[in-house]
């Protein structure tokens, strides 16, 4: 593996391993649900959980296509 | 008549199945065949699979049941499954991997493998088997509800458990002899009907409820309240049970062997951006139902009933999709979770080390039994089964114990066999003696439910060991040379048909 691709390599690792810790923060951060549940707001009651699940899906999204480039990346290297 | 259609609609869907099944049976080629199916499905089939064993027929029951008597904590449930989602696409690789390269069939299997040690293997085995029979006995019981509804008051309550642990004792005929390729195969039928037409009519009731007034304005305001400081649960309460649900998960047999059946790491990766947007819409949906639904006469008194009580608008024959769908996820679980288990107590168990026929048979006689002794508990514990479900709830506090040695050991080359068991035993002692005395969440640790305060005992000693007790060089080469081996795997897909260099040492 080259350094360019190694650091490509580690680029992606950091990128999901920040996308995984930002849906921990979402999902598992007390502070963020007692602001959600003390508000009185209805929707922000609601939203703390359907809004913190979607971020959660659309972080999956991203994750994929992260995954997906660095294989792209690996077969263009391998036809070079 | 109303009888006649209810009944009738689910010996049809029944007969559905079994044709399926027999359409595509084959005989297992050997024990890999019988217990992951060859790792032989596609994406679709991995979806329908997770799904249908993720999500249980008691969503539509129980967790139902929470939304429409507590309000929005019902949704927990929503961010632990895609929390668990987003583990499974980071497991993927490795598990995959490890399972092809070592032809692993169970979790104990892959622990054991993980750790180099037959105490491990035997412990995790051990938890599984212990914590997932309780639940054998809930799931053949849960369909109680539908075959009572369906009757629509002709026969007593107790008469429809044991007609729902007949029919589901009868569906293990298929479970026995074709293996998990059975079980894969069915998910698939039983998942279009328990999420595809369960999304259908979860989407018509939310257009009922709102056009017919029951808005959330009518919802009480008590139901937006989520356990915070000073709050009965604990402030900790919610981040606890999410935590549980997300790695507890992947802790139960029957789940963690679905990354054994795919074909492929990408297959899993694809199943799990497919199954999460299922998931969203599906929790999401039937929680805001079930919330909407609390102002629906009779939903107050009996909150576990809201599914059937709501669908009870759409007349006989919504009633009866109703009771469909929750056969459909009822099935896809139990016999997944019936399924796991064999295999895992012939395997790591007993230990049948025959590899061929006489290991399957065996298999096929575990899992036989174990459909016996589940219905048969199921009919002893038909009348009051409130101990029963303490012992349930006490048994997911105790499996998620597995999840630091699980987790921990497929990232992290450190941890050892003898922090491993130390520490699964610790975490399910710790857990037992909580749960036992605060079955909620333990007052004097902010909330923390008994679950998550033996997994942080548990992570300690597993730290504590994987530091003070190094590995040998023997074990360390092996290590090396297993976690090496994934990542030049990364860039060529599959390891099959290539030794793997943790096997020469």
């Amino acid at each position: 593996m080259t350094p360019t691709q190694l650091r490509s390599a580690r680029t992606r690792r950091r990128l999901l391993a920040a996308l995984l810790i930002v849906d921990g923060i979402v999902t598992l951060c007390p502070p963020l649900y007692w602001a959600a549940g003390s508000s009185g707001s209805r929707p922000l009651t609601l939203g703390y959980f359907i809004g913190g699940s979607l971020i959660v899906l659309l972080s999956l999204f991203v994750m994929s296509r992260i995954d997906s480039a660095g294989d792209r990346g690996s077969e263009t290297d391998v036809v070079s | 008549m109303t009888m006649f259609i209810g009944y009738g609609t689910i010996a049809l869907f029944f007969a559905a199945v079994i044709v399926v099944l027999e359409r595509s049976k084959r005989q297992s080629a050997n024990f890999t065949d019988y217990a992951v199916a060859g790792r032989a499905f596609g994406s679709w089939y991995q979806t329908m699979s997770f799904l249908n064993t993720w999500l249980p027929g008691t969503i539509f029951i129980s967790f139902a049941g929470l939304a429409a008597g507590t309000g929005v904590l019902g949704f927990y449930y929503l961010p632990y499954s895609l929390l668990a989602v987003v583990l499974m696409f980071f497991m993927a690789q490795r598990v995959h991997d490890w399972g092809r390269g070592f032809d692993l069939r169970t979790q104990a299997e892959f622990l054991g493998m993980r750790y180099h040690s037959r105490l491990v293997r035997i412990v995790a085995a051990l938890i599984g088997v212990v914590s997932s029979f309780p639940w054998m006995i809930l799931g053949m019981q849960s369909l109680g509800l539908v075959f009572s509804y369906l009757s629509f008051g002709r026969i007593s309550a107790l008469a429809a458990i044991i007609i729902g642990v007949a029919v589901l004792a009868a569906r293990q005929v298929w479970t026995v002899r074709m293996g998990m390729r059975g079980v894969v195969i069915s998910d698939m039928v039983q998942g279009i009907v328990a999420y595809g037409l369960g999304l259908c009519v979860i989407l018509g009731l939310l257009v009922w409820l709102l056009a017919n007034g029951h808005g959330l304005g009518q919802v009480p305001d008590a139901y937006f309240t989520i356990p915070g400081p000073g709050s009965v649960a604990g402030p900790l309460y919610l981040a606890s049970i999410v935590l549980t649900g997300a790695l507890g998960g992947w802790c139960w047999p029957d789940i963690f062997v679905r990354l054994f059946t795919a074909r492929s790491t990408r297959v899993i990766k694809s199943s799990a951006v497919q199954a999460a947007p299922i998931l969203f819409l599906f929790g999401s949906g039937l929680t805001l139902v079930a919330i909407l639904a609390s102002s629906v006469p009779g939903v107050a008194e009996a909150p576990d009933n809201v599914w059937f009580i709501t669908a009870g608008v759409g007349g006989v024959g919504l009633v009866t999709a109703a009771g469909v769908i929750v056969l459909a996820a009822t099935m896809g679980n139990v016999d997944a979770n019936i399924q796991a288990v064999g295999a895992q107590i012939t395997q790591d168990v007993l230990a049948v080390d025959d590899d061929g026929n006489a290991r399957t048979h065996v298999a096929k006689l575990c899992v036989a039994v174990l459909t016996l002794l589940a219905a048969a508990g199921a009919m002893l514990t038909a009348g009051g089964a409130s101990g029963l479900v303490r012992l349930a709830l006490l048994s997911y506090q105790g499996i998620v114990q597995l999840a630091p040695t699980l987790l921990l050991g497929i990232f992290w080359q450190r941890g050892n066999a003898v922090g491993a068991a130390a520490a699964m035993l610790t975490g399910f002692a710790t857990a037992a003696a909580l749960e036992w005395n605060y079955p909620l969440s333990v007052p004097w640790l902010g909330g923390l439910t008994s679950g998550v305060a033996g997994l942080a005992a548990n992570t300690l000693v597993y730290l504590a060991l994987a530091y003070s007790k190094p590995h040998s060089s023997g074990e360390q080469a092996r290590l090396a040379a297993l976690f090496g081996g994934v990542t030049s795997m990364d860039r060529s897909g599959s390891a099959e048909g290539r030794s793997h260099p943790a096997t020469a040492a």
